[in-house]
């Protein structure tokens, strides 16, 4: 009963342009942060979503302080954060989430002192901290289908080193698996995600599209084919059921 | 017998610790070869560096299969089972068929795929193994041992010509670990395979080895 009302009210709603935008929109960042947040759950890289997410906070403010469109400037600074976060990593032979620490608190520093030393663009950076679904335009939904459709085709074309060097990278290495170009390759595609996934989510919330699907899957995933398939799953219904609460709360 | 592999003044530096210094060895085909020594002597940076796991930093020369070690990338002829499977994710959803089939992917161009003749080289070493039961298994529910096995057959699985173990029996109880010897020592005579160990229970090998690498930063070589 629940089910059939839940579905005839969604097939209401996607009569309107703006929320058809909005589902589009959701429904593939949601696929897309999930697949990839099983590869950063098990490597330990978890909180990279969040890190990133601060650059992202701080290159927005850079933006709006100088009147600039910010998505060009969040993603190449994303992008180049994610790099350096991997090779503050290596050089300095710190876990991950030290140098994701590093990242992640000289960016919010950042991000702060420039929304203080500016006025008037406060609201504004408000509304990226926690996203606004009804707000993503037309080419921020063909941007969130195409880049889907460009990490599940990476994901599913280096499905086998993905998988290896996230169970035991030394292993990779000896088998030839190019390990440095993989762990590259995954944390660009993330920064990417996380730079995307901001105006449905927020940089606050952008680590729970990563985590929460991967962290739920693993516990009842035995293979992990089945869970790089029901994270997705699992992040769809999230987002439909998110959805749906957001009308009828 | 063919030389497989060839170390020359092999050198290697951790900031200022020294950890080999000036090491020359060579290995032939089918030779059964335990590395000892003390702990911190060099013995895992020497397997390191025979798996191409070495930063390029490092003095002097590895020669495996007559190519240097930079430039060899035939290494489905190399095996290989590390020594921490306590390491392996609690969280990790993995059958040991997934496992084991990591095993085939030095053989694979891309885009990798496993088909169907793989799985069938990979249900045949489970078999060998007698752990088949245990194919769709998730391998953070298996014992130690019994990840032990899984490994060594993702090892085995491309039928490696040279098999570099890594104190393997650090997770096994005394009959497993008798049992496990006992398996590679038919694995040399029977399949001709090179073994190299590094161990610290050389009472279980003494009568399968011919040779014996001692390292302790430097390499003293004896050949029976």
């Amino acid at each position: 009963m629940a089910s059939t009302q839940l579905i005839m009210f969604l097939i209401q709603l996607l009569q309107y342009s703006f929320i058809q935008k909005t589902f589009i929109s959701c429904i593939f960042i949601a696929i897309t942060c999930s697949i990839l947040g099983i590869f950063l759950v098990l490597r330990k890289l978890s909180l990279i979503g969040d890190g990133l997410s601060h650059v992202s906070f701080a290159s927005i403010a850079l933006g709006l302080f100088l009147d600039f469109y910010p998505f060009y400037i969040t993603l190449p600074t994303v992008v180049l954060a994610s790099i350096l976060i991997l090779k503050i990593s290596k050089k300095t032979r710190l876990y991950g989430d030290a140098s994701i620490g590093i990242v992640s608190a000289i960016s919010i520093a950042c991000g702060v002192i420039l929304a203080n030393i500016s006025q008037g663009f406060n609201n504004n950076l408000f509304s990226y901290l926690f996203g606004n679904i009804l707000a993503i335009s037309y080419n921020e939904t063909i941007f969130s289908v195409a880049l889907s459709f460009i990490i599940i085709s990476i994901v599913s074309f280096y499905y086998w080193d993905l998988f290896s060097v996230t169970f035991d990278e030394d292993y990779a290495k000896t088998i030839g698996i190019k390990t440095n170009f993989i762990n590259y390759l995954l944390i660009v595609l993330t920064a990417v995600t996380v730079v995307l996934s901001i105006k449905v989510v927020g940089v606050m919330l952008v680590t729970a599209l990563l985590i929460l699907p991967a962290v739920t899957t693993l516990q009842i995933s035995r293979r992990f084919k089945t869970a790089i398939f029901s994270a997705p799953a699992i992040a769809v219904s999230s987002v439909i059921l998110g959805i749906y609460y957001l009308f009828f709360a | 017998m063919e030389t497989v592999i060839e170390v020359k003044n092999l050198s290697v530096k951790y900031g200022l610790v020294v950890a080999l210094k000036n090491v020359s060895f060579q290995i032939k085909r089918n030779d059964f070869v335990a590395l000892v020594g003390p702990n911190d002597g060099g013995k895992n940076t020497l397997a390191k560096a025979l798996l191409g796991l070495l930063p390029l930093s490092y003095r002097g020369k590895i020669i495996i299969f007559n190519k240097d070690i930079k430039n060899f990338r035939h290494w489905y002829k190399v095996g290989y089972l590390p020594q921490k499977q306590t390491d392996i994710n609690p969280l990790f959803p993995a059958t040991v068929a997934e496992i084991v089939s990591l095993g085939l992917l030095s053989t694979k161009k891309y885009p990798k795929r496993i088909n169907h003749p793989d799985w069938q080289k990979i249900e045949l070493i489970l078999k060998n193994f007698a752990i088949y039961d245990l194919k769709d298994k998730p391998i953070t529910e298996l014992s130690g041992g019994e990840q032990q096995k899984v490994m060594l057959a993702r090892a085995l699985v491309c039928n490696p010509e040279i098999l570099i173990l890594d104190e393997p029996s650090t997770a096994l109880d005394p009959s497993a670990r008798q049992q496990f010897f006992d398996y590679l020592k038919k694995l040399n005579k029977e399949e001709e395979t090179t073994i190299i160990l590094i161990t610290h229970d050389i009472a279980y090998i003494d009568k399968s080895i011919n040779k014996l690498l001692y390292i302790d930063q430097e390499v003293f070589f004896l050949e029976k």
